[in-house]
């Protein structure tokens, strides 16, 4: 149907070479990057692309075809999704093409898009060798865990606290605890940062652990949760004889578990990247997490590139793997709410 | 009947039980928190005594030593006896200052102290000088002298003794000595050592009072505690604590991490809005930076996260692969990226460089020179912003009723026209609400500069930012109260670009 009313189209005189000079247009335009990349000189690519504007522009005003022009149109969304999402990537890319190369081939100029093997490992070899990065790896992960458990257990229990047990000032409370929430961390840093040099946990993974033990964030996202749970169920339970403890444990969170998942998700990432608090209260080599040893490594191999980039590969895989079995849960936890870093 | 099957059901962990539980914990926690109060300024007191035993000792050795070379010089103008003197007096401080150790540590009275230690003194003197005539001289003078000497050595002994307290010691405490926090927090463990018996005390009182109602309805309260006590608790030490603390600390004046201060008053503001004279002004040199960054980053990011949210949110195909690809850079470390994006900004193998030498750009200095340092923080900054911008407006795209698009479709009204006319008004809440999120967050950069320029606020630290100079002062300086009346007014910026920012999108949202 759309096919035979297309041919029509084409076959009225005027649309068709409107959409030929269109098409034509929209070659020429292509071909000046491409002749540019492929060596060709600046004025010719300049030529082309002019030439093909105006065709493009000529093309238009004999009016092409409706369907040449909707496929064009989403020809052009198309085009500018991946150019986008080229620019996105590109730095991925070329992290890991970079911790391919060997040392010479970093040097090129023009760059080369790919390195010459790909199963050069040998710079992960020698950054591990030069680094311990090892044992920052497994730091990062025992911080990230015991944050994400502490973390979670005082959420659940807080926000249990605030939706269903009832005490005076409840209400009162939690506003002024979602007041705080506009303090930046910025500035609670510098008597926090005092605190454990104070209490002796300075240097220490606790340090990197503790003063995150109480999310407001977290909690308020929960209790939004707990809150959409209706109250009857909560009544119904306890006449039948539950406690709260096992209500809370065998119904509520099993029932919130997609806002856990985002939550403790979200607070692993912000975990595991986290750098401007280790770099404050983590000062020996054997207790740095994976950002803050990536950083104090680019002083130590200075111009050697190609084994930062392998470094680096190390610290953001794991989280893109992360992200690549989870990209809902956490997309749906940032658009609730945003990352708090 | 039915009412005991009732009462074997209820839940004995919210009845007295619960109450019964908490008194003996609090009790047990109580004791333990008194106890190592106790512990602490105990082993501060015996700190301090020994600090206090040997201020004296070397009071008195100092005192007897320097008066008793003034009572034997008396008069004399000879220098080669001058100089014998002394240096007969010094010969025995060693011994001496072992002998009085000693001596104090038995209890002796610092007088009788003095007295032994001018005999020895007079000794050592006496050995150096020849003449005899002037020996019987010196030791004349010198046993006339002894028992003023004696007097006022103690007397000084006594007072140098009398400045170590407590509170000086406690203060000089250094944090890596084992136990340090009993002994620095004394005071607070005493205090919540006998808070928590107190309120076990209470307790145990109001449960033997009360019947069996009053206690289960004790047992609730105590419950609605116990699940907020984790929370709470680190929420008070970690939050509030320090809201509170930071305000009070910038007006300290030159507060710093040992704790010491030199007074009261608006001294640290003033230091961060003048700086030194005659020098930069990091602190608003920073401002303008950050605000720089704000003002370029944000609209910029949003402007084209508008655009790439209107293109996901059609009919599309790969559209997990697009979202993955656009999502990608929110979940990565900062710091891993910001070196690649620094690898990339190369001055002389850099990829980007490259990319403009086909325009016929020249070699760029991106990273050393000093006014290409904003635009490679702006580039970087919208690269990693934009994610999380695409995210929240998609999902405000998504919360766009779709009858307004199919009505306006049968209108026959054109692609960009709806995207005008609909799209971009019922977005505009979220625009806002965006805005502000981001702007807030861009407020905050920190880890952007110290990564891309390896560490240092720019190149010839021309790229401060409000953060950086707080993290500068707080870690570099060790001047809490400077960076804390910086935070402050970190915060006070914030907190009115928020109300601004509000008070727009209020006004838009109703018009």
């Amino acid at each position: 149907m759309t096919d035979l009313r297309a041919s029509r189209d084409l076959a009225r005189p005027g649309t068709g070479l409107g959409t030929a000079l269109f098409l034509l247009g929209v070659l020429g335009v292509l071909a000046a990057p491409a002749s540019l990349l492929l060596g060709g000189s600046r004025p010719l690519a300049l030529a082309l692309l002019a030439l093909g504007a105006a065709l493009l522009t000529a093309g238009l005003m004999l009016k092409p075809a409706r369907r040449v022009l909707s496929v064009s149109g989403r020809a052009l969304r198309y085009a500018l999704l991946t150019l986008g999402m080229l620019v996105m990537v590109f730095p991925f890319f070329w992290m890991l093409s970079s911790a391919l190369k060997t040392a010479p081939e970093m040097n090129y100029f023009p760059p080369s898009l790919l390195p010459r093997n790909w199963l050069n490992f040998e710079n992960f070899r020698i950054a591990f060798e030069k680094a311990p990065f090892a044992r920052y790896f497994l730091n990062s992960v025992l911080v990230l865990l015991g944050s994400v458990t502490v973390t979670a257990l005082t959420t659940i229990l807080a926000a249990f606290a605030f939706t269903r047990l009832e005490f005076r000032g409840r209400e009162v409370l939690f506003s002024l605890l979602l007041s705080m929430m506009m303090v930046p961390f910025e500035m609670l840093i510098i008597t926090n940062y005092q605190t454990i040099v104070r209490v002796g946990l300075y240097d220490s993974l606790w340090a990197l652990v503790l003063p995150f033990m109480s999310s407001i964030f977290y909690t308020y996202i929960l209790r939004n949760f707990f809150q959409s749970i209706p109250a009857g169920l909560y009544w119904s339970a306890r006449v039948d004889g539950s406690t709260n403890w096992v209500y809370l444990w065998k119904v509520m969170v099993p029932i919130a578990r997609p806002s856990l998942v985002t939550i403790i998700l979200l607070n692993a990432l912000a975990s595991w990247n986290s750098f401007m608090w280790p770099l404050l209260v983590i000062k020996s080599d054997l207790n740095r997490t994976l950002p803050f040893g990536l950083y104090t490594f680019t002083t130590e191999v200075g111009a050697n590139n190609e084994l930062l980039m392998a470094a680096s590969s190390v610290v953001v895989l794991p989280m893109v793997l992360l992200f690549l079995f989870a990209r809902k849960q956490i997309v749906r936890g940032v658009a609730r709410g945003g990352i708090k870093g | 009947m039915a009412g005991e099957r009732e009462r074997a059901r209820r839940p004995r962990r919210n009845g007295p039980g619960r109450v019964r539980l908490h008194i003996v914990l609090l009790a047990l926690l109580g004791a333990a928190a008194l106890l190592g109060g106790v512990v602490g300024r105990r082993m501060l007191e015996s700190r301090t005594e020994g600090l206090a035993r040997q201020a004296r000792a070397s009071a008195l050795l100092e005192e007897t030593v320097r008066q008793s070379v003034e009572a034997a010089s008396g008069t004399e103008t000879d220098k080669a006896l001058l100089s014998a003197v002394s240096t007969g007096a010094s010969s025995r401080k060693r011994a001496l200052r072992e002998a009085i150790a000693a001596q104090a540590a038995q209890g002796t009275p610092d007088r009788e102290i003095a007295a032994a230690a001018l005999g020895t003194l007079k000794e050592g003197i006496l050995d150096r000088v020849a003449d005899e005539a002037r020996r019987a001289e010196i030791a004349g003078r010198l046993d006339a002298a002894a028992p003023g000497i004696a007097l006022a050595a103690g007397a000084e002994a006594q007072r140098q003794a009398g400045e170590v307290n407590a509170a000086a010691v406690r203060m000089q405490l250094q944090v890596s000595e084992p136990w340090y926090p009993l002994m620095y927090y004394y005071a607070a463990l005493l205090f919540a050592g006998v808070f928590l018996l107190l309120f076990a005390l209470a307790l145990l009182l109001l449960y033997l009072r009360g019947d069996e109602e009053k206690r289960a309805g004790m047992g609730r309260r105590l419950e609605v505690m116990d699940y907020l006590l984790p929370f709470m608790a680190g929420v008070l030490a970690f939050t509030l604590y320090p809201i509170v603390r930071v305000v009070i600390m910038s007006f300290q004046e030159r507060y710093r991490l040992e704790g010491s201060f030199a007074g009261w008053g608006p001294g640290n503001y003033r230091y961060v809005l003048e700086g030194i004279p005659g020098t930069t002004n990091y602190f608003l040199q920073g401002l303008l930076n950050t605000l720089l960054y704000v003002l370029y980053t944000v609209p910029i990011a949003t402007a084209l996260a508008v655009v790439i949210a209107y293109l996901l949110n059609q009919k599309l195909r790969f559209s997990a692969l697009f979202q993955t690809a656009y999502f990608l850079p929110m979940v990565t470390s900062v710091t891993a990226v910001g070196l690649v994006w620094r690898w990339i900004f190369n001055r002389n193998f850099g990829v980007l460089n490259f990319i403009l030498s086909l325009f016929g750009v020249g070699q760029v200095d991106f990273l050393q020179k000093a006014g290409n340092s904003l635009t490679v923080l702006v580039i970087f900054g919208i690269w990693s912003s934009l994610p999380f911008t695409i995210i929240l407006l998609l999902s405000g795209l998504q919360n766009i009723d779709e009858t307004y698009y199919t009505v306006a479709r049968v209108d026959g009204a054109k692609a960009f026209r709806i995207f005008r006319r609909i799209t971009v008004p019922l977005l505009a809440p979220t625009i806002g609400l965006v805005l502000i999120i981001n702007s807030i967050s861009a407020f905050k950069v920190f880890t952007e500069v110290k990564v891309l320029f390896s560490g240092y606020p720019g190149p010839v630290k021309n790229l401060y930012t409000v953060v950086y100079y707080i993290y500068d002062m707080m870690y570099e300086n060790r001047e809490l109260g400077r960076a804390a009346a910086a935070a402050i007014l970190l915060f006070l910026i914030i907190f009115a670009f928020t109300m601004l920012q509000r008070f727009i999108q209020r006004r838009w949202k109703y018009d």
